[in-house]
């Protein structure tokens, strides 16, 4: 499965700000790529619990169709975890939708 | 061959030590809950007592105030709580985010105690346990239905999550609502998980403070605001944006009126949206009737929040909330007819 495009999304968070970003896939390296292509069945996978949690949402177009996962500060895998850091550095505030 | 290194947990089987854990008696509970999380890896335990509010719930020995403080020195959420640094009656620090996370929710303990007769989250002596320094540069603060966990703000937006008492007071807010009505956390029954949180973290500072409604900022997290930000505080219950062209925030996205509802899948389905609504109703209404902001819109939200449950929305909200007002204080009181007004005003 190749990743064509990835939109980025944060929100909730004690702040309830939303952020994103959109990159290219050819913008992301064989690491990230790998991760993502990893998780891309985890659909959502969210911590009940937590309140004021960040989500994390990707969504990519794939050679596959689009996909679309989501995790929390609680559930977030490690090997998503730089990827995340690079994604929020690069976001700016959005209209939610 | 298996070892068992508990006598309590070797003698005694799971449903019984289940059972033990609900115990009235904070010393039987103690003796339950420390022989079932030591029965089992860290994970394994997490996700038993998650399932269980009564069991995650880690009641103090004592059954009254009893703070924990860790530091997490920076590493993820996965490995909460992190080192004790502070217990109950432990000398002061000399780190303020330590001795902030033990102060203000010293704070919240004294409040709930005093205005609302409740022991603690669980009103049972619930430890309150707090991790500060969690991540690097972490911007949030979060209830993981367990403890508090306070990131340091990346210093140019956010500051410490743990300077501001309403953000103390909104998370352990939090648990109160997971040990009372425990509303769902998506769409509208999550925008009044919020709102409580927002009103009881507000309703601290204002009675730490002694302000009147009056005289109250009305404002969420205005001391994590770090000088890098445009936006002087987070949310307001006021009719007014908290900010506006903001670099990092954005516009604020609160509405204040039902007409203005978020109805996009963002935040849960907006749950710190959304509040919003209910926020600038509670406003309303505490202005409205006048003087400490705890004493009456306080007591007439603390009664409601005991009165919904996990999937309660908007409307029920409004038909609790006025009828705990008429309870409290009398059919047709200014009371009960600044909550009519004030939710009439919002959109309701
Ligand atoms: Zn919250």
């Amino acid at each position: 499965m190749d990743i064509r495009k990835l939109r980025f999304r944060v929100s909730g968070g004690f702040a309830g700000v939303i952020r994103g970003t959109e990159v290219d896939g050819s913008a992301l390296d064989a690491g990230e790529r790998r991760a993502l292509l990893a998780h891309a069945h985890d659909g959502s996978a969210r911590d009940s619990h937590a309140r004021d949690a960040q989500v994390y949402a990707f969504e990519m177009d794939t050679s596959d169709g689009p996909v679309r996962i989501e995790f929390d500060d609680n559930t977030l895998p490690e090997d998503l975890a730089a990827l995340v850091d690079r994604l929020s550095a690069a976001s700016g505030p959005i209209k939610g939708k | 061959m298996s070892c068992c290194h508990n006598p309590i947990h070797c003698i005694l089987p799971p449903y019984i030590l289940d059972r033990m854990a609900e115990s009235d008696d904070p010393k039987v509970r103690a003796i339950a809950v420390a022989a079932i999380a030591r029965s089992a890896s860290l994970r394994a335990t997490r996700t038993t007592l998650a399932q269980m509010p009564a069991m995650a719930a880690i009641p103090s020995a004592v059954g009254k105030k009893e703070r924990l403080v860790y530091d997490l020195k920076n590493r993820g959420s996965s490995f909460l709580p992190g080192t004790l640094v502070r217990r109950e009656g432990g000398a002061k620090s000399k780190d303020p985010a330590v001795n902030e996370a033990y102060d203000y929710s010293g704070l919240t303990y004294d409040f709930y105690l005093k205005l609302f007769n409740r022991n603690s989250l669980d009103d049972r002596g619930m430890t309150l346990i707090s991790s500060v320094h969690v991540a690097r540069k972490y911007n949030n603060a979060f209830w993981n239905g367990e403890q508090m966990a306070y990131g340091d703000g990346d210093g140019v937006i956010f500051t410490r999550f743990t300077k501001s008492i309403d953000v103390v007071g909104h998370e352990l807010t939090h648990g109160v609502v997971t040990h009372t009505c425990n509303l769902d956390y998506k769409n509208e029954s999550g925008a009044l998980n919020e709102h409580f949180a927002d009103v009881f973290g507000s309703l601290i500072k204002q009675w730490k403070k002694k302000q009147t409604a009056a005289k109250a900022d009305w404002l969420i997290g205005p001391d994590i605001m770090a000088p890098g930000a445009k936006a002087k505080a987070l949310r307001t219950f006021k009719d007014e944006p908290a900010y506006t062209g903001d670099p990092y925030l954005g516009d604020d996205p609160q509405p204040k009126h039902l007409k203005d509802k978020y109805t996009g899948g963002d935040d849960s389905g907006g749950v710190h949206i959304n509040s919003g609504i209910p926020n600038h109703a509670f406003f309303l209404v505490a202005t409205t009737i006048g003087g400490n902001a705890w004493d009456k819109a306080g007591r007439i939200w603390y009664r409601t929040m005991l009165a919904l449950n996990q999937k309660s929305d908007f409307n029920q909200m409004v038909s609790m909330s006025t009828q705990s007002a008429a309870t409290l204080f009398g059919n047709n009181s200014p009371e009960h007819k600044a909550v009519i007004k004030a939710w009439k005003t919002v959109g309701f």
